[in-house]
């Protein structure tokens, strides 16, 4: 029972079977945020989930997000950014992050899914380019589609 | 006026004109830091910082950049990247799920911390050392992990705020034989960010 109320405690605001897999740490300017096709302002500490898309508006516009395997993302201006698909299983440390950068401009930092040797995949897919990152920070720019 | 749409004009130029690119910036941890980029008839490794792979219709090619192309390209984003995880550690008494009266100076420094973070994560992760099976060290970590939250509850951290996680005897910080008892292992690890 007490493993439910925690679950209850850990999703504030989601529907049922969403899990949270990020939370929206700051933005600057216009940055939006669709999920099953509404749109909303994103606002810091807003948690996020499987399926989000985020936008956002000409720069200085930005958003940073810390995912659960503390990995963490910076949208620069002009972009879009997917959440295609974020598994963890925080006991055991396993799963992949596949995110997609449409158009704009990216860092990554990766967490616990980018060690190498884990067995762990995190990816950003672009039009041109699947980039796979491990123990590392990167920059991806990816031009109008 | 005519500065500013000069400006502008140079941004819609670089943005039409700079092809897709991935650029390693650093590497994280001790592992050496491995970036694939996989277009789609070529795929490159990238393992030094500021090697960028830059996709030119069909090809991938990789060359080194100055750090200030990179902070051209990069800078505002490179910038805006939150701050990197706090850590602080409860140690505990074999078996036992109670926080000591000697993490008081730790729990302080863990509510400045929170109070001084916008938009702050707790994630409570608790640890056994390899002493018992794996199922009751599971159980047990949790345990000592809730026992905490409780706590920092109790002292005026909102719940909300907080995820709790088990790690059972998976990730000790001293290395042991199994069946070991081992202080250093049996501890909570707070991880704010």
């Amino acid at each position: 029972m007490w493993r439910l109320a925690l679950l209850l405690v850990c999703l504030p605001s989601l529907a049922w079977g969403q899990e949270t897999v990020g939370l929206l740490k700051s933005t600057h300017g216009t940055v939006t945020l669709e999920r099953q096709q509404q749109h909303q302002a994103a606002t810091p500490g807003m948690s996020l989930v499987v399926g989000d898309v985020l936008r956002t508006g000409p720069p200085p516009s930005a958003a940073a997000l810390v995912m659960v395997d503390d990995s963490r993302f910076v949208l620069g201006g002009n972009s879009r950014f997917v959440i295609r698909q974020y598994t963890f299983n925080a006991t055991t440390q396993a799963g992949a992050g596949h995110t997609g950068l449409p158009t704009g401009t990216l860092a990554v930092q990766s967490g616990v899914l980018g060690k190498a040797g884990s067995g762990n995949t995190l990816t950003v897919t672009t039009p041109k380019a699947t980039v796979r990152v491990q123990d590392a920070q990167v920059g991806v720019y990816a031009g109008k589609e | 006026m005519r500065v500013l749409l000069a400006g502008v004009g140079l941004l819609a130029l670089v943005s039409c004109t700079t092809p897709d690119t991935v650029t390693l910036v650093q590497g994280l941890g001790d592992r050496p830091p491995t970036v694939t980029v996989e277009g789609s008839q070529d795929t490159r490794v990238l393992t030094v910082p500021l090697e960028s792979a830059t996709l030119r219709g069909r090809g991938v090619q990789v060359e080194t950049r100055t750090p200030g192309e990179v902070r051209a390209l990069f800078g505002t984003v490179l910038d805006a990247t939150p701050t990197p995880t706090r850590t602080y550690v409860i140690q505990f008494a074999t078996g036992a799920s109670t926080i000591p009266l000697e993490a008081d100076d730790t729990v302080a420094a863990l509510f400045a911390d929170v109070a001084a973070t916008p938009v702050v994560e707790v994630a409570i992760v608790g640890h056994t050392d390899r002493q018992g099976s794996v199922e009751v060290n599971d159980r047990l970590s949790i345990d000592r992990a809730v026992a905490v939250r409780e706590a920092l509850i109790a002292r005026g951290l909102k719940a909300t705020l907080i995820r709790v996680v088990g790690r059972g005897e998976r990730e000790p910080a001293v290395a042991t034989a199994d069946e070991v008892a081992e202080p250093r292992n049996r501890r909570v690890v707070i991880l704010v960010r």
